[in-house]
């Protein structure tokens, strides 16, 4: 039989949540409103196609009292006690919500008991801690503080030492991927029975990870690639000296990179799971200005000492780029690119343009007008970044949490001010440079070997921010 | 004599109440204080009618219509309601005699070949009449049975019951189960504020809705009948019956004359109704046409139609509506207004104050007659100390709560403490409770006052032991439930989140019950 594990506590105290976040499932109905859950739902964890283990999410106690006091008249063992108790509750209408949580553990499902830490102990909590101590199952219990306080976790601790074989500090609302793989490696110890089983579950849902990791580091290098490689070419006729048309022109630029990189954030977001969540980030979040905007460049952008590095080391093939990208900065990106080409016609005179001219990459030649590629490998890095903001945004909101809306924005811990490539060493700043210069040679072997090498760093990086707490 | 109390006074006094249900407190005591000594009490001593709690009320409210609606435009929620009803009264009379009377213009077309149809009359005019009276008196019957017993009810009533109940929870397994939780509570809110009006004012909105029925179907007949007199006074009619069952004239014939029983004796017997050559004159097959069928017995029918529909459609519809008109005024001379928000209204108004700066502003400022001087010697004979309670309080917070505290605000709220109860310690302490509360005597304006955290949300426990309480202490002695904010939250009491406030208002309304009211303790404190 598949071993069962099920979610038990007070109403609304957050069962719905813990369940929903271990289970990366974000359909579960959670609502501020005690009750919401009526029936008991269940959760399967399917590997290779066969079921391995199971959650189930169960209705909080509505007469916690009146059920010990049945209890206490029932003789036999554990799941004995709890058949008997539902065979006479059957026709109280009041113990409807009592006897259908009490179901799974009738078919001996494991207990993990979810308080909210956050208020203190009462009698009810006593009386349902006791009607699980009579159950006689295995069980765990999971503080989950819903307010930030903490002073009632003790005395929760030292009630949970009467009747539980374990407990944990697990909030459902913040809970990472590391959190996660712990609370299940905690299950492990409380009953022998289930150490195989839920080990098991441990590997497939690390492997799991590392898979989901991989795709998103292949998604990342992808829309690099296409952003840095993308081109847009245009007939110069007459009208091309008009500077409004090649505002136009860069503006469309911009927007077909910011749809290639939004496609690629949204194939991210499928990886995790996530059905409702999309990103309503704290207004200050980098993630939601501009990829064009000046602040997101000069944030996202690189470090003094890393144009050092990439100063030393490609010299010209970055230089002059990054001038008229800092240019550009100063000056708002819009008006530099705008600018540019605007100047550049008046300056022309309206005579054919030169095939060697070129600013901020964008080729200005015979009858045709090209922008792009970029040459400037902050590109790289602004996009980079974003890519690895987004994730780490992805990964750590809980899908136990249905603040969209309101989602406050000290609970953000996203570095987002300073770019997670800031501190990266010079190793990884010299994958990245001859990634962009294989770009930009347009050479595809060395292109394959370079992608290769940035594929296997991502993957280390990815691992890295999962493992966060 | 007409009743003191009308559906517009009704409908803005629960407008008031409910608006008042969302101030602060002590805002509502100086107001509600201010407005007795000032206009009401003087009102009373100058016409010099007694102080009865309808009569404050009642002048309380015109206060407050006057100050609030007087000098705008806008009309009352009750006025709104009296202007809406009048015309739908209007309307449905009208919409009556119009569906009426082309009913009865279409029916009563008589062309030369095909009489009309009197077995076709009855069916759709009288007898379905007589139908509808007859579920509306079955289903008054039942009602008076279910009052009165409340065990062995005969056994097909008990199946109905039953089933009743099993589609109601199978509703609620299948159909409510699917709502959010929210919506769930609403919706048991709203059918609780229903069950709250029903039990404070009885049937008292039944009757407004009754009315506009009977109206439609007085127009309805008045329509008919007046259709058929149109058609028999301005055009030659032909009556005839027939019947593919092969039934004798005799036996419609006996049918006929129980028929007119109720008028036989006042008319002749030919114009009560046709006699039996008349109806035997006036069977119609089809294939021998009317040709041979004798005048006077084709039209010997019309005073029995005209009869008909006087005896057993409109005369029946016009008694039941002057009898709702009856049971209306009955209804609004019986309300008593003991339901908390109306007793609590009252009780501000008759507690005296207890800051002594508050009399001063109370004085009017016009140079006229100066109010009498409360008599708190009176009113201390009237209400000793305030209304007294009994206070129950959960084991968990028993020991934190300070008894000084509770003292200080429950005279503030003008309650005087009879005892405290702890409660909530287990099912078995909380059955025991419910004993010591039986052996109390709750004939008195005793109350109950529970203090409960709201930070715990409202358990079917808590709620089916106040349905135990209020079994045992009688259907209308006050239940008040003061709720507490988190303890941690700041020192003293702490105030109580909107958000649980709103989850424990819908629970307890939810109870439609009247006459428990919930509070949150903090607001109560300056």
């Amino acid at each position: 039989m598949t071993p069962e594990i099920a979610i038990m506590g007070h109403p609304n105290e957050g069962k719905s949540s813990v369940l929903s976040t271990l289970a990366e499932d974000d359909s579960v109905r959670v609502s501020p409103t005690p009750g919401e859950t009526t029936q008991c739902r269940t959760f399967p964890v399917v590997i290779d196609g066969r079921e391995v283990l199971r959650f189930t999410d169960t209705p909080g106690f509505q007469n916690p009292g009146r059920v010990l006091s049945i209890l206490k008249t029932l003789s036999g063992e554990g799941g004995e006690i709890i058949r008997k108790f539902r065979e006479q509750a059957r026709i109280i209408a009041e113990l409807a919500d009592d006897r259908e949580l009490l179901l799974p553990v009738e078919r001996g499902a494991g207990i993990i008991y979810v308080v909210d830490g956050s208020r203190p102990v009462r009698n009810v909590d006593r009386e349902e801690m006791e009607i699980l101590r009579l159950t006689g199952r295995p069980r765990m219990a999971i503080i989950n503080c819903k307010d930030q306080e903490e002073q009632h976790l003790q005395s929760w601790k030292e009630e949970f030492r009467k009747s539980f074989n374990a407990n944990r500090v697990f909030n459902a609302h913040r809970a990472t991927y590391a959190e996660r793989i712990l609370l299940l490696e905690a299950l492990q110890s409380i009953d022998q029975d289930w150490q195989p089983v839920i080990g098991q579950v441990v590997t497939a849902f690390q492997r799991d990870w590392a898979a989901r990791n991989q795709v998103t580091a292949g998604l990342i290098i992808a829309m690099l690639r296409d952003c840095l490689r993308f081109r847009l070419t245009v007939a110069a006729n007459e009208e091309s000296q008009d500077r409004r048309r090649e505002e136009e022109l860069v503006r469309s630029f911009n927007k077909s990179l910011a749809g290639i990189e939004s496609k690629a954030h949204q194939k991210i977001r499928a990886q995790f799971k996530h059905h409702i969540f999309n990103y309503q980030l704290p207004p200050r979040s980098i993630l939601r200005e501009d990829l064009f905007n000046e602040r997101t460049w000069q944030i996202l952008g690189l470090s003094r000492r890393q144009l050092a590095i990439l100063g030393g080391l490609s010299g010209a093939a970055v230089g002059a780029g990054l001038d008229v990208a800092h240019a550009g900065l100063s000056m708002g990106l819009y008006a530099a690119l705008g600018g540019a080409i605007g100047a550049l016609g008046a300056v022309l005179g309206g005579e054919s343009v030169s095939t060697s001219a070129s600013f901020m990459g964008m080729k200005l030649g015979g009858q045709q007008l090209q922008i792009g590629p970029v040459n400037s490998i902050d590109l790289l890095f602004v996009l980079l970044n974003r890519a690895l903001l987004f994730y780490f945004h992805t990964i750590n909101w809980a899908h136990g949490r249905r603040d969209y809306e309101t989602a406050p924005a000290a609970g953000d811990r996203a570095p987002d001010q300073l770019g997670f490539t800031r501190h990266w060493p010079a190793a990884r700043i010299r994958i990245c440079n001859a990634y962009f210069k294989a770009l930009q040679q347009d050479n595809d072997t060395s292109l394959f070997r370079i992608e290769q090498e940035l594929q296997e760093m991502l993957e280390t990086v990815l691992m890295e921010i999962s493992q966060r707490e | 004599m007409k009743p003191l109390w009308n559906y517009k006074d009704i409908f803005d006094l629960e407008y008031f109440l409910h608006k008042d249900a969302t101030l602060p407190a002590g805002s509502l005591v100086q107001r509600d204080r201010g407005i007795y000594l000032r206009h009401i009490e003087p009102a009373l001593a100058a016409t010099g009618q007694s102080p009865e709690p309808r009569i404050i009320l009642r002048q309380w409210l015109e206060y407050r219509s006057r100050t609030e609606f007087g000098a705008t435009d806008i009309l009352s929620p009750g006025a709104l309601f009296t202007e809406a009803h009048r015309t739908l009264r209007l309307l449905c009379l009208v919409i009556g005699l119009f569906f009426g009377s082309i009913a009865g213009l279409t029916f009563f077309n008589y062309a030369g070949t095909t009489p009309v149809n009197i077995l076709a009359f009855l069916f759709f005019f009288i007898f379905s009449q007589i139908a509808v009276l007859l579920i509306l008196l079955l289903s008054w019957l039942i009602r008076c049975l279910l009052r009165g017993r409340t065990a062995s009810l005969p056994l097909g009533m008990r199946i109905m019951g039953n089933l009743t109940a099993k589609a109601i929870l199978w509703g609620h397994r299948n159909i409510l189960g699917r709502m959010w939780a929210e919506s769930r509570d609403s919706l048991a809110a709203s059918l609780g504020l229903l069950k709250g009006a029903r039990r404070i004012y009885g049937s008292l909105f039944f009757w407004p809705v009754f009315i506009l029925t009977q109206l439609l179907a007085i127009g309805a007949n008045a329509g008919i009948l007046a259709a058929t007199l149109f058609r028999i006074l301005t055009s030659d009619i032909a009556f005839g019956w027939q019947s593919t069952v092969q039934f004798s004239a005799p036996a419609l014939h006996r049918l006929i004359t129980v028929i007119a029983a109720p008028w036989s004796r006042f008319f002749p017997e030919d114009v009560a109704s046709p006699s039996l050559t008349a109806i035997e004159g006036s069977r119609i097959i089809l294939k021998d046409g009317i040709a041979h069928l004798a005048t006077q017995d084709l039209v010997a029918w019309w005073p029995f139609l005209v009869l008909c529909l006087l005896v057993y459609g409109l005369l029946p519809r016009m008694f039941l509506y002057l009898a709702s008109l009856f049971m209306q005024r009955r209804c609004l001379a019986n309300l008593t207004f003991a339901h908390p928000p109306a007793a609590g209204l009252l009780q501000r108004m008759l507690t005296p104050s207890l800051t002594t700066q508050a009399a001063p502003e109370f004085r009017p400022q016009t140079t006229g007659p100066e109010p009498a001087p409360v008599d708190a010697a009176a009113e201390a004979v009237r209400r000793p100390g305030g209304n007294p309670v009994l206070v129950l309080i959960p084991d968990d917070i028993f020991p934190v709560f300070e008894m000084q505290e509770l003292h200080e605000f429950l005279a503030q709220r003008g309650f005087s403490h009879v005892g405290t109860i702890r409660f909530m310690e287990d099912y078995e302490a909380d059955r025991e409770v419910l004993e010591a509360l039986r052996e109390e005597n709750w004939q008195g304006n005793c109350g109950i006052l529970v203090l409960m955290e709201s930070w715990m949300p409202p358990l079917v426990a808590f709620l089916s032991y106040l349905q135990e309480i209020r079994q045992i202490v009688g259907t209308e002695t006050p239940i008040f439930i003061e709720l507490l904010g988190r303890p941690a939250a700041s020192p003293g009491l702490a105030p109580v989140p909107e958000g649980d406030w709103l989850v424990w208002s819908r629970k307890i309304t939810a109870l439609g019950d009247p006459f428990i009211s919930l509070n949150p303790l903090r607001e109560q404190r300056p």
